[in-house]
């Protein structure tokens, strides 16, 4: 069937604001993450489902190496070394067949972009005192702001250095567990917590959990997709914002009562099914070669790691 | 306020994992003796619903937005320790597949959102509301300011795990190898956000639903104290 242009057009309606670049409300903000966080599972089990080489090893394996992998990233200090790890992901989820495009932005668009602003001032002699690269200021006499004093504002060369290796270690991170997630089904990386030592009841929690925050997610958009509908203008006043917080309070409310609602009702399916308390996980992992030869590899990469950190 | 893998050093998550972990398990004690098999979904349905709170954004003077964190509201209706389960498993959920949050700071900021906030949140609301009736205002007064107060108590927290980072782990060449800023730094800017701004979010909200709650249906705000006083049930009584 053929699109009619008018509906192919990309044009904004002039109704709402969304994409017309103008500042999202409350509502438009919360749909807009709900859609994000909707596409971002959807990716996860797209990528989790494709043949690549991270996606063949064994959730349980590559679960405790990666955990590993971002324990030793927090113990190293030197910026190279991380640097190089974080090449390392890229590889891994090249070779996972994750488009790197994707995956760089994945990562970075949330967690390093926030800390990037966190360490934009360390770079400055105010904070990190040093051999100064570019000065961007002098003063005649020391200044004295609160605990702080200076006569110039500079870029140091140690504080820039610290703050590539701040960012770096946090990039890193984000991008271990991120590779992780995009290739292994959530469900083979909740049964694989048992083998860290995760109590059994715990892992049941997280992942009845999992699937019912989806499911939550969805009466909030529905809630927030009604309100859209049935909204002309927004009322910013004092008072207008007033009733516009006692709606979420009450939405919030509503899901409050809901779920506790389900959870009675999920505990009377559950039990007229059985459930008595114990649970019996089905489902067995096998060990296959390639597997041990990924546990070797990041084994002998984390001694290298660490031998060429503390000992070189 | 959920800290990410690389702001602090192993000695400070570390120590916080040695926390946590007998918390946990004193916790799923507890909550074994008291919810029996029913804890399953209730736990379940408690931690998708702090993980959804934090979605709904909340409408500000200026035009700007903010979200609660809810571990008050959970803890007001759940239980303390409810909470602490609900509220870790959602940041755990968070960590692992959404990126927000680290995993080796699972610990820390469970104990930060998880422990300390609904347990301080939880006592300062009994301590208003007490003996009072469930149609009173001490209630919901009571849980805007325990809210307040909790969420400010946790973010100072949060800003002092930060501010010792320089402190255990200094400058090497020069350059630090975790959070940079001092104490004197940290806190000021945590406490400073969440005493101007996300306190009153969390109190407005947390005080709003409670009010919501005691108009629509009241017996959620009753949940703790019903498993208290079912067990001074004595046996043999049917109820």
């Amino acid at each position: 069937m053929k699109i009619p242009d008018w509906l192919a057009e990309s044009s904004p309606c002039p109704c709402c604001s969304i994409g017309v670049g103008g500042k999202k409300n409350f509502i438009e903000k919360t749909l807009v993450e709900i859609a994000g966080m909707m596409e971002r599972s959807i990716f996860s089990e797209k990528y989790a489902s494709s043949k690549g080489f991270l996606q063949s090893i064994d959730p349980r394996v590559k679960l405790i190496t990666i955990l590993l992998l971002i324990v030793t990233t927090s113990f190293i200090s030197k910026t190279e070394i991380i640097l190089g790890i974080y090449a390392l992901t890229l590889f891994f989820a090249y070779l996972s067949k994750v488009e790197l495009f994707f995956f760089i932005k994945r990562v970075w668009l949330f967690i390093p972009i926030f800390s990037g602003i966190v360490a934009f001032p360390a770079m400055f002699n105010i904070m990190t005192p040093g051999e100064p690269l570019v000065t961007l200021m002098r003063f005649n006499s020391t200044i004295h702001i609160w605990v702080f004093q200076f006569t110039e504002i500079s870029i140091t060369k140690e504080g820039a250095l610290g703050a590539l290796l701040f960012i770096s270690r946090v990039a890193t991170s984000v991008s271990l567990i991120v590779l992780l997630t995009l290739t292994t089904r959530w469900a083979d990386v909740m049964k694989s917590l048992r083998t860290l030592g995760v109590p059994q009841i715990f892992v049941l929690v997280l992942s009845m959990t999992y699937q019912y925050i989806f499911l939550l997610v969805r009466i909030v958009q529905e809630m927030h997709l009604a309100k859209k509908s049935r909204t002309i203008k927004n009322n910013m006043t004092r008072q207008g914002i007033k009733k516009e917080q006692n709606w979420v309070a009450s939405r919030i409310g509503t899901v409050l009562m809901k779920s506790y609602k389900m959870s009675d009702e999920i505990n009377s399916a559950m039990v007229s099914r059985g459930f008595h308390g114990e649970i019996k996980s089905h489902g067995t992992f096998r060990i296959k070669n390639i597997d041990r030869i990924w546990t070797g590899f990041s084994i002998s990469l984390i001694s290298a790691v660490i031998w060429l950190n503390y000992l070189v | 306020m959920h800290i990410p893998d690389g702001y602090l050093g192993p000695i400070t998550w570390g120590a916080l994992w040695l926390v946590m972990i007998p918390i946990w398990i004193i916790a799923s004690r507890k909550l074994k003796k008291d919810l029996k098999t029913k804890n399953v979904p209730l736990l379940a349905m408690g931690a998708a619903f702090s993980f959804v709170i934090m979605m709904f954004n909340v409408p500000v003077l200026g035009g700007s937005t903010g979200h609660a964190v809810g571990g008050t509201l959970i803890a007001i209706v759940l239980g303390p320790w409810a909470a602490l389960v609900a509220v870790s498993v959602a940041l755990i959920i968070q960590a692992l597949f959404f990126g927000d949050g680290g995993i080796t700071a699972i610990a820390a900021n469970s104990f930060n959102i998880g422990f300390v906030l609904p347990f301080i949140g939880y006592y300062i609301y009994r301590l208003i509301s007490a003996n009072a009736d469930i149609t009173s205002t001490r209630h919901w007064i009571g849980a805007g300011i325990a809210s307040y107060i909790a969420i400010n108590v946790a973010a100072i927290l949060t800003g002092i795990e930060f501010g010792i980072q320089p402190i255990l782990y200094p400058a090497v060449d020069g350059k630090f190898q975790y959070f940079m800023y001092p104490l004197s730094v940290s806190v000021p800017a945590m406490a400073f956000e969440h005493l101007l701004v996300f306190g009153f979010v969390e109190a407005i909200v947390t005080l709003m639903v409670v009010r919501y709650l005691q108009q629509t249906d009241a017996s959620l705000l009753r949940l703790t104290e019903r498993t208290i006083s079912q067990d001074k049930i004595p046996a043999g009584v049917s109820v």
